[in-house]
């Protein structure tokens, strides 16, 4: 009896001088490589060295852009060259403009729409696929697919379908069911909504890979440990995956805002703002001021509004982040 | 039902598959991704096939949505009367040198925040994080202003392939990528070659490089595709007929409305999906898995 607790005793006490000691090795060790003549100064600039082609880049063709673009939108513009400071004269005009309200609005529908539409159905699907066994991977290379499609080529594809009359790929659908066929992209209330659906098509795909590459990493104990306690599929759903998903589902709506906010190419390839200025975004209509209007001041000054926007929201993002990040 | 036994991921366990009710449940999520699969896969091979319809078939009035000929050869056609050729070559140049620029560059930033880590690599990686969320509303008009008299040098870049090639150097995102991958190598095998006597490039080139082959060739891949899909830039800088590229082509004959027929349009939209789709299929293990590496950090 006695010797046993003698024995247990001494054990612990060699254990923890052992622990003791190699902690104290261990910092010591790590405190004379931070402090050994090997991290010289030197050092530090030959790293930076090698980031100097990258660091050209992200200046040149990041960062300066937007600093350019948002100084000369202060600027009174000759071409492309500023020759005179304009103070808020810019802006003024452009917020004037008939129909700037209406463009704003646009945008903050597409946005809208794009939430509506593009924000859940990701989310949805990669909950989905994760749970399956049957043709996981296939389905999963034939969701990526349309991300392959240049966008330029899946707007064309979409605009092939929504063409109004008999020509229309989805009036022939409609047709062949016995219903009215639509004009689609004509109609002033739907254009929106139908050129979300054309880009959330195209993007949808890559987002599910993102969230599933998320799902990968729940630990799968949660669930058994859930299960065993008798929470029932939608409940684990809502408990595990959900909290789980929530700083990449932040992240990925505010990059859905984001992108969105800056629509562009998609409505000129497949309106071109029309009907009547109905899909007009602002940075359709700043691109137009540019290179339809050589107006260079008005299109950066519409730039810059956009991007102010944009970055509140981006404040905000940061924000909330930080709260997510304490749990 | 062997597949359910062997299911160890996921929300329902492979326990609770053996239920009836579950399994119903099970195949409706099945048959709502197959029909959401289906939707995103059937467009793509719709338009290769009915691009190749005979030109009678093509104009026919109702179109019909299965085509019932197929045509090849009008490739050929398209190809000869469009001179799509030269078009594609460039796009290929353009692409190959923007994956060349964009490695090299991200490669070695991401070495560096990743290994290296001089002093100021915090400060580095919140100006990439900030960098990557600014929105580019007004970069397209303030791009083309430094295209044409670029700062400092005063080169203009019309009709100049270097102007995207440069582009592809700073890439905050693909830096991240290259970093996180950088960061899960383990710090045994470079020690381990310390011991043996490597110097820090022999570690770079003998241990680092062979390993980050597939975050090279996601890199690759996503760099292909992005330059593949551009058609603003190039449409505003490539005013030369001989250096124009596929996708400006495409836009210029939308935007201008000029006298090409329909289906010779269609053939050539097709024709400019396909390197991209070529490749996707060859590589597609690779895409998927890169998308886990930038993943699990987001």
């Amino acid at each position: 009896m006695l010797k046993t607790l003698q024995h247990t005793l001494f054990r612990r006490f060699t254990d923890n001088y052992i622990k003791k000691g190699t902690k104290m090795f261990k910092r010591n060790f790590n405190r004379g490589l931070n402090k050994s003549p090997v991290r010289l100064k030197k050092v530090d600039m030959a790293a930076w060295i090698l980031c100097v082609p990258f660091i050209f880049g992200l200046y040149f063709f990041q960062i300066r852009p937007i600093i350019i673009g948002l100084s000369y939108s202060f600027c009174e513009m000759k071409g492309f060259s500023p020759i005179g400071f304009a103070g808020l004269d810019n802006f003024i005009s452009v917020i004037r403009d008939t129909a700037f309200i209406k463009t704003l609005i646009n945008t903050v529908m597409y946005t809208v729409w794009s939430l509506v539409i593009g924000f859940w159905v990701p989310i949805f699907v990669a909950v989905i696929v994760n749970e399956l066994v049957h043709f996981r991977g296939t389905l999963k290379v034939m969701m990526y697919l349309p991300c392959i499609v240049p966008s330029l080529a899946a707007s064309l594809i979409w605009y092939f379908f929504y063409q109004p009359g008999q020509a229309g790929v989805l009036n022939q659908v409609i047709l062949l069911f016995g219903g009215e066929p639509q004009v689609w992209l004509q109609d002033k209330n739907l254009v929106i909504p139908l050129i979300i659906i054309s880009m959330t098509w195209r993007g949808f795909g890559s987002t599910v890979v993102f969230y599933l590459a998320a799902l990968q990493g729940i630990n799968q104990e949660l669930y058994e440990a859930a299960r065993i306690d008798g929470a029932g599929i939608i409940k684990r759903a809502k408990t595990i995956t959900l909290p789980h998903l929530a700083p990449i589902a932040l992240l990925m709506f505010v990059k859905q805002i984001i992108g969105i906010f800056q629509i562009q190419s998609e409505p000129m390839l497949m309106t071109g703002g029309g009907p009547n200025g109905a899909s007009l975004s602002l940075n359709l209509q700043s691109y137009y001021y540019m290179f339809n209007y050589f107006q260079t001041e008005r299109a950066l000054a519409l730039g810059t509004i956009t991007f102010a926007i944009l970055m509140i929201t981006n404040i905000f993002y940061f924000r909330i982040e930080k709260k997510l990040e304490i749990y | 039902m062997k597949a359910f036994a062997k299911k160890s991921n996921g929300i329902i366990s492979s326990i609770e598959l053996k239920n009836r009710k579950t399994q119903i449940l099970y195949w409706c999520m099945f048959l709502i991704c197959l029909v959401l699969a289906l939707i995103c896969f059937l467009p793509v091979i719709w338009i290769m096939f009915s691009s190749l319809k005979d030109i009678s078939e093509f104009y026919s009035s109702p179109p019909t949505i299965i085509p019932k000929t197929f045509q090849p050869e009008k490739i050929l056609i398209a190809w000869k009367q469009l001179k799509l050729g030269s078009y594609l070559r460039n796009t290929l140049i353009i692409a190959a040198g923007r994956i060349i620029f964009c490695i090299v560059g991200t490669g070695l930033a991401g070495y560096v925040l990743s290994r290296l880590k001089p002093k100021g690599t915090g400060g580095m990686m919140r100006i990439l994080l900030w960098s990557m969320m600014l929105p580019g509303s007004v970069s397209l008009v303030a791009g083309y202003l430094q295209a044409v008299d670029f700062p400092y040098l005063h080169i203009n870049f019309t009709n100049n392939f270097t102007y995207f090639w440069l582009g592809a150097l700073g890439n905050a995102y693909y830096t991240l990528l290259f970093k996180s991958f950088f960061d899960s190598i383990s710090e045994s095998l470079v020690e381990a070659a310390k011991i043996d006597g490597c110097q820090e490039l022999g570690i770079f080139f003998k241990i680092i490089m062979p390993l980050s082959i597939p975050i090279v060739v996601v890199i690759g891949i996503f760099t292909f595709n992005d330059s593949w899909s551009d058609f603003l830039m190039p449409y505003l800088l490539l005013k030369d007929e001989s250096l124009k590229t596929i996708s400006q082509l495409i836009f210029s004959i939308k935007m201008s409305g000029s006298q090409v027929s329909q289906d010779i349009y269609l053939v050539m939209v097709m024709m400019s999906m396909i390197p991209p789709l070529i490749i996707f299929l060859i590589f597609n293990k690779h895409i998927m898995n890169g998308i886990n590496i930038g993943g699990v950090k987001g």
